[in-house]
């Protein structure tokens, strides 16, 4: 026994020491050496491997892409890659090089952590490059309100803004509802919240579902969470205090309690439909497509997403989030976890570049519309050869009468998580919304110190 | 056989199991003809027979899924994962059960430590570990398939306990290497352990769903169980259900055949190896 | 009993029949027995003990996410992990919590109900290869398309139970199954005994079938009851089985984390915390915290476990 103990404290404390030898680092060391301009050679072959998210978008920009750039380029070879689990196969890739492409599409925002360990490359030069197809600068044909996600700010001990990637699509995530229905009822999308009550309860006279969404994903809620955060603090703090925080205190605002409120009240007067909580986005959008629940918190894919099972004749349409508190317009969320990348160690970094350029042409925008059912956030013009639900879509992110915004934050110290976790126990009753607010401040607070400690601030 | 049940008894136990087994089979023949049906149909009413018996979801979940070449990964990671680690298991129980020298317990009590001990959180290490050597493909995959340490070793080596030691002193008489003597002689006579685990090798690596869903990140080159999560993920975005009824259909088929043949096979190994007792 | 196995070898290395390297052809077996354990024991010792070392290393640090390496971080992350479960934060409470509901399931339910299933087959009732088979099922299909089959079948729209139920006139006992925490654990349990029984029968059955016939006859001749038979004769008799059966069961309950992953994704109290694990480490990046709860776990399951077994021993013992 004696030997025993003593083997186990001298584990012990070699375990204690080796996990305080571990290196500190400082963020972002930089990788100028792949600083290159964009460019083509044209002595020899070249092979660009691209792998992309497949999923509500399909494949066939990608690969009207693929057509045109080895078109303009003869001597490149694209080698396209279409993933539906790339959320999940993306990390080991750039992590350990195996596998990794040249030039990635995706969803999430894990260049932000990549980018300043060097595994995904630095653009800000390409930032500076024109743009095919028009006289701007990819620094002014990027909206405004994606800026706010694709500059990062890493802090001037860090470097400075940095951009690691480009927007790959955004558009709005919002209410779609189903036109034909209101129509045959003389319902008309509500500009209020009390308008917006006033006709659920009609729907639900009418013995239809009002409204549902994805319940395994709440995640789709976040234009009404969001929306409603932004309504209760006002313009000048959800964008000065919530998306930039100098203390984690803004987290506990009184705001997150009341979207945890709200939320819960669209379930205690009956508006979401039954069972939504156990469905995910095919199993809800089957029922909104059957006519059974009358809107949907959907996203801009929606059309392309079901494109096998909409019936004849049907047509829906994208709304702004209602007018309410201190926002005086309808507020209209644009989603954009969507951004393309390229692989820091790739062999090809020029070319990386100049199919990154390439693929942002208004052109090429316009065909990812017309192909996959997709807006990115540049400032291009859609011709109207684009379907009706489209049009709605690009209404509702640039019609002066909403108020546009978006949720993502060029601040590494913005408490990003929408508290999916915390949603679904409201959805279901199994915490009250007070107890989900304090564990969201807390789990804020938390992160807040550790993203401070991890950049050396 | 011992007492025989009272009707009574035996009628509720009929019932009973009936009713178990139907759960177990009904969801797979509901599968099945779902499969034949269109999106549309399937939509309108689950539980009407298809319109017409048509294979469309069939060539659709072949054409447009890369469901064959998930077979050939498949096939060839069990072949090659069980061969490797049916000789491995087989040799280190071998050299446990035969050999005597020092370190013999200590390395048996290392393979029995992992039953005892319940690790649940050595992912982050291992993914960690992946990450820097680069194993995260097939031969990651090979690498940790190849283990000599596990059930099956314990299997064995009750089963070589139990082996007569004659034939081996006659070989040795006879000049044999020590080689010889275990690949020639006491493998061979292992005969039955080695079918049932290979069988059950087999079938795990065949269904082994998390350690591939780690490993392997090239969407061409997907086990079927990881394949078909993907597929499953991917009709989210897609909603042709039916696509993915029949590629269940298709994915599980093989497995139902092999084991049909080898049922007998299977729970003999069981009775004559079996989990020590 | 796996444990007990070691005891036996030092009995059995008795056994003369065994080679004593020391004395018989020395080096030439010596270089074989080096040979032939290399591999195998080198695999042990990268990814059974370099593994778990290096979870307790990871334990005491953390990564920061901005430079891609671990930075030593002291008692933090089981400071979060404690204060995680204790508040419920991330459902983490619910998923510790239900980590040893699933041990009283594997140890208290699928077992007993294995051994029932395994004696009932034993008599060779009517059909009993047809059960038999069709039971083992569920361990020849890969879990991703059994848990599939399982959600359409009790999906709440267009899945099989609720339109069963709906059919039989029980309108009201229709239930979103997966989707509502005051089902969705049950359900999932439900899920495990009706995929779990197959396995434990098969090894049981094959206990059952070698108790001396002897015994067996000797009793119907005393003219003793089904339920006598079943617990002063086949229990004791396959005690040992029974043992082996339970211990797996046991830490395998530590490591549950793809029954909820694929049902539920983890939600509606059904997580557990082999699946936080999971989640830390492929989602987040949190190495540490999911370290400090490997560790923590596999403390308090080998305690569990240890209980159990001595608890197994002692009537083991009472019956030898």
């Amino acid at each position: 026994m004696k030997k025993f103990t003593k083997v186990l404290s001298l584990t012990l404390v070699a375990v204690m020491l080796l996990a305080g030898c571990s290196g500190g680092g400082k963020a972002a060391d930089g990788n100028a050496s792949n600083d290159v301009a964009p460019s083509v050679p044209e002595d020899k072959e070249v092979t660009l491997k691209v792998t992309f998210f497949e999923a509500g978008f399909g494949n066939k920009w990608q690969n009207w892409l693929k057509t045109e750039f080895e078109k303009q380029y003869p001597n490149v070879t694209v080698e396209l890659v279409g993933d539906a689990n790339l959320t999940e196969t993306l990390t080991p890739m750039i992590e350990s090089g195996v596998d990794a492409p040249d030039v990635y599409m995706a969803n999430g925002s894990m260049w932000e952590e990549w980018g300043p360990q060097g595994l995904v490359m630095d653009l800000t030069s390409l930032y500076e490059e024109k743009v095919p197809g028009t006289d701007m600068t990819l620094d002014e044909y990027i909206t405004d309100v994606a800026k706010d996600k694709f500059y990062f700010d890493l802090g001037k001990e860090n470097g400075g803004v940095k951009k690691y990637s480009v927007p790959w699509s955004a558009g709005p995530m919002s209410v779609v509802y189903n036109v034909n229905m209101f129509e045959e009822h003389g319902w008309e999308y509500p500009k209020t919240w009390e308008e917006f009550e006033a006709l659920c309860e009609e729907i639900k006279a009418a013995g239809i579902a009002p409204l549902t969404y994805p319940g395994k994903f709440p995640n789709y809620t976040r234009p009404f969470i969001r929306g409603w955060q932004l309504q209760a603090m006002g313009e000048d703090k959800f964008f000065g205090e919530y998306k930039n925080p100098t203390s984690a205190d803004i987290y506990g605002d009184t705001a997150v309690l009341e979207s945890f409120q709200n939320f819960k009240k669209l379930f205690d007067k009956g508006y979401i439909m039954n069972g939504t909580t156990a469905l995910d986005h095919t199993q809800v959008q089957m029922e909104f497509i059957n006519n059974k629940v009358a809107m949907i918190l959907n996203g801009y894919w929606l059309e392309n997403e079901m494109s096998e099972a909409w019936p004849e004749g049907y047509r829906i349409a994208m709304a702004p989030v209602p007018q309410g508190g201190k926002v005086d317009k309808p507020v209209s969320f644009i989603n954009m976890p969507d951004y393309m990348a390229i692989y820091n160690n790739t062999e090809v970094p020029e070319v990386a570049k100049a199919f990154v350029l390439f693929s942002l042409s208004p052109e090429s925008c316009e065909q990812f519309a017309k192909l996959a059912g997709g807006l990115r956030p540049f400032n291009y013009e859609l011709s109207d050869e684009v379907s009706e639900f489209t049009q709605t879509c690009q209404d509702v992110i640039t019609n002066e009468n909403y108020y546009q915004y978006t949720d993502a934050s060029s601040n590494p110290l913005m408490f990003k998580s929408l508290g999916n976790a915390y949603l679904t126990q409201i959805s279901t009753g199994e915490i009250t919304p007070e107890k989900a607010a304090e564990d969201f401040k807390n789990e804020a607070a938390t992160e807040y110190d550790r993203v401070k400690t991890d950049l050396g601030l | 056989m011992g007492r025989k049940f009272s009707k009574p008894v035996l009628l509720l136990a009929e019932v009973l199991l009936f009713a178990y087994a139907l759960s177990l089979i009904f969801p797979y023949i509901w599968v099945l003809i779902n499969s034949f049906k269109t999106v549309s149909e399937f939509y309108n009413s689950t539980w009407s027979l298809p319109e017409k018996f048509d294979f469309t979801n069939y060539a659709r979940a072949l054409k447009e899924t890369n469901m064959l070449s998930y077979f050939k990964t498949s096939i060839i990671l069990t072949i090659i994962g069980t061969v490797l680690q049916v000789i491995c298991s087989a040799g280190t129980a071998y050299i446990l059960a035969k050999y005597k020298f020092r370190g013999n317990k200590l390395i048996y009590g290392m393979a029995i430590v992992g039953f005892l001990i319940p690790t649940s959180g050595t992912l982050a290490p291992l993914y960690v570990f992946l990450k820097d050597t680069g194993l995260f493909n097939i031969y990651g995959l090979v690498v940790m398939y190849a283990t000599g340490m596990g059930t099956n070793m314990v299997i064995f080596y009750s089963f070589f306990k139990k082996i007569s030691w004659s034939y081996a002193e006659a070989a040795f008489i006879d000049g044999a290497s020590d080689f010889k003597v275990f690949w020639k002689i006491m493998f061979p006579m292992a005969r039955e352990a080695t079918i049932a685990v290979t069988i059950i090798t087999a079938i795990n690596i065949w269904n082994d769903y998390f350690l591939p869903s780690i490993l392997l990140t090239n969407p061409e080159l997907q086990t079927v169980a990881v394949g078909l999560r993907s597929l499953q993920v991917q009709q989210q975005y897609n909603a042709t259900w039916t696509v993915l009824f029949a590629a269940v259909i298709i994915a599980t088929l093989p497995t139902i055949l092999i084991y049909i043949i080898f049922q007998d096979r299977i729970a003999k190994g069981f009775l004559i190896g079996g989990l020590k007792e | 009993m796996i444990l007990s196995d070691i005891s036996k070898i030092e009995n059995k290395n008795k056994d003369k029949k065994a080679i004593d390297v020391k004395s018989h052809k020395l080096n030439k077996s010596k270089l074989f027995i080096i040979i032939m354990l290399a591999w195998p024991v080198a695999h042990w010792l990268v990814f059974t003990l370099f593994m778990n070392l290096q979870t307790l290393v990871y334990s005491f640090q953390r990564l920061n996410r901005f430079t891609g390496k671990m930075r030593f971080a002291g008692t933090e992350n089981y400071m979060e992990l404690f204060e995680k479960i204790i508040n419920n934060t991330a459902s983490y409470g619910i998923a510790f919590r239900n980590t040893f509901l699933w041990l009283g399931l594997n140890v208290l339910v699928i077992v007993p109900l294995s051994l029932v299933v395994a004696y009932v087959l034993s008599k060779k009732i009517p059909f009993h290869r047809f059960f038999n088979a069709v039971l083992f099922i569920p361990n020849i299909i890969s879990i991703v398309i059994l848990t599939m089959v399982w959600s359409f079948a009790w999906a709440p729209n267009q899945g099989l139970v609720n339109e069963l139920l709906t059919r039989l006139g029980l309108e009201h006992l229709t239930r979103v199954w997966l989707g509502d925490p005051k089902s969705a654990l049950i359900n999932v349990f439900v899920y495990c005994v009706w995929a779990g029984i197959g396995f434990n029968n098969l090894i049981l059955s094959g206990a059952i079938a070698k108790i001396p016939k002897e015994i067996l006859e000797s009793a119907e001749l005393d003219g003793i009851s089904n339920w006598q038979e079943f617990i002063h004769i086949v229990i004791p008799s396959v005690w040992p089985t029974i043992c082996t059966v339970t211990i797996l069961g046991a830490t395998a309950a530590f490591r549950v984390f793809l029954h909820p992953q694929l049902l539920t994704n983890g939600q509606y109290g059904t997580s557990t915390i082999a699946l936080k694990v999971v989640e830390e480490v492929l989602a987040g990046g949190s190495y540490g915290l999911a370290s400090a709860a490997g560790i923590t776990m596999a403390v308090l399951g080998y305690i569990a476990v240890s209980i159990i077994k001595k608890f197994l021993d002692k009537r083991e013992k009472e019956w030898s």
